[in-house]
Order: structure tokens, then sequence, then C-alpha cells
């Protein structure tokens, strides 16, 4: 039987593997966190899976997100994803969109029972965990770099919340790309992750601490951690799902890369344009010219030193 | 004196001040970028340290 030996361990249980088989699960990313994530419910037999990735794999992926191939560069990760997933177990229902989230369409993608954060940049997770508060649907926020990571599950009204713990960040930090990252991280990472979500799925008590854990150092902290009297989301004083933030430009983790949303194009017309000046290629999903990668709901992912010379790539060959 | 402990350079200093605030100013550390912890329970900037007290700071991670 498929799913013996998670039934015989006594804490999951026949009862806990029939909720796992009916639950869905929403992951934001799908990068090494995400994949490693996503792999690991399939294969315990989650119900169904709802994955949102904005990227395309990159050869520089490889190193760490154990989805993709060699022969997936270029590919949308969350559609590659869904694909070698249905392979693993194909019980497992997969919803996938190579989309990025904002807060327009965050209501259209992030549904209950639970969320999992493998995004790679805090605005986004501010966002998540407004929308996550409001909608009270829990998500575990998780992040790594270099051979660390941290990770926290969110319960709304029970437990605190991100901006319990963080305050609003007004400078980059560090990514991926800059710092680097050891692979053992991810996995590490991501089985804390997953292994939180099975314990809310089947109704166990998640940990109440921040964990911060470094696989060099062989070191796993607890963090006790607080519900904030002024915290603004706890007090429904939301500015990322109403837009008074937005996440429309912002630096990627692990790709040197800013991300401006404009308005939608059409590939095929922009292609056009560019070709007179430089090598474009086209394919299905997007554009890709010089350090532009462009898609058609709007996006560009530019590889730029600092955020203005992005906007100035932007400007200078989109022409918004 | 309170001991600092920087998690990132995995390094301990001892420092004179015992506002969290100017601890992190004499080190240059932006406070949005780090959490702090004193005795494994998370504090804030404004937190005021005892003599003997000995906190950790950490960096807030977000890669993913």
């Amino acid at each position: 039987m498929r799913y013996s030996r998670q039934i015989v361990f006594e804490k999951i249980g026949v009862e806990g593997q029939e909720k796992i088989n009916g639950t869905n699960v929403t992951i934001l990313g799908l990068g090494a966190i995400g994949s490693k994530s996503a792999e690991l419910l399939t294969r315990a037999g989650i119900g169904s899976l709802t994955l949102i990735d904005r990227d395309i794999v990159e050869e520089s992926n490889l190193q760490r997100q154990s989805l993709f191939t060699e022969e997936d560069i270029n590919q949308p990760k969350a559609l590659v994803a869904k694909a070698r997933l249905e392979k693993i177990n194909s019980n497992t229902k997969i919803r996938a969109f190579f989309k990025d989230i904002n807060n327009k369409n965050i209501e259209d993608y992030v549904r209950p029972a639970m969320a999992l954060d493998c995004t790679d940049n805090m605005q986004t997770r501010f966002l998540l965990n407004e929308f996550c508060f409001k909608e009270k649907i829990p998500w575990i926020y998780t992040a790594i770099i270099e051979s660390t990571g941290m990770l926290f599950s969110i319960m709304p009204e029970k437990t605190p919340c991100l901006t319990c713990i963080f305050n609003e960040i007004n400078q980059p930090l560090d990514s991926c790309d800059v710092s680097g990252i050891i692979n053992t991280i991810a996995p590490l990472a991501s089985s804390i992750q997953a292994t939180e979500a099975i314990k809310y799925i089947i109704n166990k008590p998640t940990t109440k601490e921040l964990l911060y854990f470094d696989v060099w150092k062989n070191k796993i902290e607890k963090i006790k951690v607080k519900k904030q009297i002024g915290c603004p989301t706890c007090n429904s004083r939301f500015s990322y799902i109403n837009g008074k933030k937005t996440n429309d430009a912002i630096k990627l983790c692990g790709t040197n890369s800013y991300q401006i949303q404009g308005p939608k194009l059409k590939l095929k017309e922009v292609a056009g344009k560019l070709e007179k000046i430089d090598k474009v290629i086209l394919n299905d999903y997007c554009l890709i010219f010089k350090d532009l990668t462009i898609f058609s709901d709007g996006r560009v992912l530019i590889k730029a030193p600092n955020d203005k010379q992005a906007r100035s790539a932007y400007t200078k060959y989109i022409g918004y | 004196m309170p001991a600092v402990y920087l998690e990132r350079e995995d390094k301990m200093i001892k420092v004179n001040e015992l506002n969290v605030k100017d601890i992190l100013k004499k080190l240059n550390i932006n406070p949005t970028t780090v959490i702090i912890a004193r005795n494994n329970e998370l504090i804030t900037e404004d937190a005021v340290l005892s003599e003997n007290d000995k906190i950790k700071i950490l960096p807030v991670i977000s890669g993913g």
C-alpha cells in the first residue's frame, strides 16, 4: 500500500493520512524550497497542490532546485514542476500558474487550506502575511541563504504574524547571488516546512517558536516570539493588499535581477522592434533580449547592479 | 558590560551601551535587517539591557 509507512508512523495513522489525502496546499514560489516541499507533500499523498511561480528555469537553478533538469532550461518552473510531480504521484491534483502574485490577483491563486511561503523576497511575504491574516489562512514563512534558514508557522489570530517579528525592511537584504547558498540547506528547510504543514493538516500543534538553523554549524535555534500590540497587520491596518505599498519593482534573490511590472505586452510586436537592435530569443513563454526577460503579462526581469539601472534599461527597451 | 553574539560573523563582543538601538548604531547595523534575541526570546530595538545580559543578533533571511 502506497502510504503504509506513513500510516504505521503512529503520529499520522489512518486518520491522519486521510486528512493529508483530502487537503489542498498552495505553494508560492518553486525555487529551492518550493520544489522540494512540493515533492515531499506529493509523495506524502497530499490531495491537491496549487503551484505558483513567475520564473523560468535557469542553468544556475539546477544546483539546488530539485525538480528541474537541464532540458527544462527556459521553461516556466510552475509548468515543469506540475509535469514532474504528476509523474511522482498521479493521485495528487495539481494546478500550476506561471504568474507573479500581487495585490490585484493574490485572492485568485492563494487558497485554503494553507499556504507555504517559498518566495524569494520580503515584499511578497508581507503581501501574503496580510492576505492570509484577512482570509484566516495558515501559512509557513520559510527562507534560506548561505548555509542558514529561518521558519515560522503563522496561524492567523492565534500566533504572532510576520510583522510581529520583522520590521518593515528599508534596505535590500542579501540575496543568494551575492552571498551564495549551499544546496544542502534547501532540503533541510523544506523538510521542516513540509513537516509543519503535515502537522497542521492532521490537527497536531505546529511550532510556536521562530526557528533559525544553520546546516554548516549543525545548529537549530528556537526563538520565542510574541504578538506585538501595535502590529499593523494584527490590527487590520493593511498596506500591501490594498496597494498602498506595491511589489511592482523588486530585487529578486539568486539572479542579481530586478522585476518591473508594467502594462501587458504583445511579445511578437516587442520582438519585432528589439531585433533591429540585437539578437532576440522568443518562445511561447517569454522574450529574451540582452539582460531582459520579458513576459506578456507585462513583467520584465532585468539583470542589473541596482534598481536605477534596471529602470533605465526598462525605459530604454520597453518604452514605458 | 552586555555581550553581543553576532550570528553571521560567529563572533562575541562586549559593548558598553545598554540600549539595543545604540548597540546597533555602534555596530553600523540597520535595525530592519536583523532580529535580536535575549535568552532565546525576541526583543525589539527599544529594549534596554542589564550589565550581564547576552544578546544574539541574527540576520533577517529572505532567499528562497
